[in-house]
């Protein structure tokens, strides 16, 4: 069977039938969910808290502010609660975690034949648009998790699970604001 | 017997846990990229209704977490009070969901996925990992706008089963159920909306999937059935207390006694003879019924004769609303520090100069000719709190 070049990243509905010579299926979404929660479990049983992801982030952008201007680091208060008592804001199970992740990722998309250099996006979008607003969306997401104290991972994912009540409220309006603009968007995907 | 949580969330040292949480991470990022969120179509499909894999995912991880949880603080095997559990701020928790779903449609990733999707080669994902960066940056340098903001509506640490007055095995259990209708629902409007946009629903709903969920369900009826077989004391929490040592509360009693109940755990006479124990000290037996009416504002000291683990304590002192701690040593070694005449050498060579210093004058003033007998409090008021409606205290 010959497969064109899109057949050869899982679609949004084509992930599970790939063929032989494709990539490997992804894995069912409910047993798929139930490692993953295996992996939630584990993380709260031994390290005593979920799993994280913005925070990486935030942390790499203090540390690479505080490398330009640490004086300007120091006199922010948000940021200083980050500068730490000695090793700086690298220095937290987060930053590896996220180091973790990558790993993780590369591993599995390297084994299942799907990593692979390029660009996702729907049929009707160019490439610079849709890399223009992978960053936006970033952008917006790096705010809104600072915002939340967290974001789909520490707060949806991990909070659910713990049924905090303020990470499910946060779940609930991520349901929404994407629904709510998913229409507005749908250029780039549909 | 409290086996987990192996490092407590606040105080995990990061010299120790790093390993670990490269390991959490990997086998994290492996099932995201597995599960399809390396992709950015698979997951804004989730906001089209053709694929809800997101959800499925999501709310199968959150539940067998949900229940795993519930099934080990059931069995006393997990101490809930060693996680970090997020604290809850309505506000900037709604805004910030809202912002944070607007920015997933549009990137096509939430920070995590971004991470897997620049693991597997895509550019979309590297850039929204830079923007996740710089965003966390903007959100700094505007915080002096939004710190009011931001720390608007806290309610501390409440979680849902808190709120509804019931136990998390149950509201585990209620929420496996609910998911496992939900999913069956999620299943037909992925159906009605495939057939809409013309492609072609993924089949993930089988009798394994159902049987799964069941078992989900079934773990969490378990752990119910536990806690309502178990002896109260195994599914209590473990008293968390605090470590106080002797010198810390000599000085404390001698500048300001008002900061402290000091609750001796000792039987009836010894508890209540009027030299051997602590100034200011109350019978635990006496005031053990009165523990949640007491103001919560002051640290509450217990002690015993000797050492006392922290596991051992009584489960009554989680009624005690207010911060706990318990004495080193306990009265043994308050006695041999502060009341004997020599303090053991041992205990003195193992202080500062200063603090040597400091033994002496507590020594000369709880035990001094001045006052011969340590004074005895006045019962603490009791003031009996004013429930709040809501629950959230």
């Amino acid at each position: 069977m010959q497969h064109s070049k899109r057949d050869q990243y899982p679609d949004s509905d084509g992930g599970a039938r790939a063929g032989k010579n494709g990539p490997r299926p992804l894995w069912n979404p409910y047993f798929g969910g139930f490692l993953l929660g295996l992996v939630l479990l584990g993380s709260f049983l031994f390290l005593g808290h979920g799993l994280g992801a913005s925070g990486a982030a935030s942390r790499v952008g203090i540390s690479a502010l505080n490398r330009v201007a640490p004086g300007h680091v120091q006199d922010n208060s948000y940021f200083a609660t980050y500068l730490g008592d000695s090793g700086g804001p690298l220095q937290s199970w987060i930053v590896f975690a996220a180091i973790g992740v990558f790993i993780g990722g590369a591993v599995s998309s390297t084994l299942a034949g799907r990593r692979k250099s390029g660009v996702t996006r729907g049929p009707r979008i160019s490439i610079p648009t849709r890399l223009a607003m992978a960053l936006a969306g970033g952008v917006l997401m790096g705010f809104a998790a600072r915002l939340a104290r967290g974001c789909t991972s520490g707060q949806a994912l991990s909070g659910g699970a713990l049924m905090s009540v303020g990470s499910w409220v946060f779940m609930l309006a991520v349901f929404g604001g994407g629904y709510a603009l998913a229409l507005v968007v749908r250029r780039q995907w549909q | 017997m409290t086996l987990f949580p192996i490092f407590s969330g606040e105080t995990v040292p990061f010299e120790a846990s790093f390993v670990p949480a490269i390991i959490v991470g990997f086998l994290f990022g492996f099932a995201l990229e597995r599960n399809g969120f390396g992709n950015a179509r698979v997951l804004a499909a989730q906001f089209y209704l053709h694929n809800m894999r997101v959800f499925k995912v999501m709310f199968s991880g959150i539940v067998t977490a949900a229940v795993g949880l519930a099934f080990f603080s059931a069995t006393g095997m997990l101490n809930m009070g060693g996680l970090f559990i997020p604290e809850t701020f309505i506000w900037p928790h709604l805004t910030g969901g809202l912002l944070l779903g607007a920015g997933f449609i549009v990137s096509g990733y939430c920070p995590g996925t971004s991470i897997v999707a620049m693991a597997s080669g895509k550019w979309d994902g590297l850039l929204t990992v830079a923007g996740v960066i710089v965003g966390s940056v903007i959100f700094g340098e505007m915080y002096p706008l939004i710190a009011d903001f931001h720390t608007s509506s806290a309610l501390g640490v409440f979680t849902l089963h808190e709120w509804l007055g019931i136990g998390l095995p149950l509201l585990a259990t209620v929420v496996a159920v609910a998911a496992a209708f939900m999913f069956f629902g999620a299943e037909k409007v992925e159906a009605i909306f495939s057939r809409m946009m013309k492609k072609e629903k993924e089949a993930t709903w089988s009798r394994n999937t159902a049987g799964l969920l069941a078992g989900l369900s079934a773990a969490g009826a378990a752990a119910i059935v536990v806690t309502a077989v178990l002896p109260e004391q195994l599914v209590e929490e473990p008293v968390p207390v605090a470590e106080m040592k002797v010198l810390d509360a000599a000085r404390i009693l001698v500048e300001e006694p008002r900061s402290l109940y000091v609750v001796d755990l000792r039987e009836e006479p010894a508890c209540s003879e009027g030299k051997d124990r602590l100034p200011f000290a109350l019978c635990y037996s006496d005031i053990e019924g009165e523990l949640e009416l007491l103001p919560s504002d002051r640290t509450l000291l217990v002690y015993d004769q000797g050492v006392v683990d922290a596991g051992a304590l009584p489960q009554g002192l989680n009624r005690y609303t207010g911060k706990l701690a318990r004495l080193s040593g306990g009265y043994d070694a308050w006695a041999s520090l502060i009341v004997d005449k020599a303090p053991a050498s041992e205990l003195l060579a193992a202080l500062a100069e200063t603090d040597k210093a400091l033994v002496s004058a507590l020594h000369s003033y709880f035990t001094g000719a001045a006052v011969k007998v340590a004074p005895s409090a006045p019962r603490p008021k009791v003031k009996r709190k004013i429930k709040k409606g809501g629950g959230c205290s």
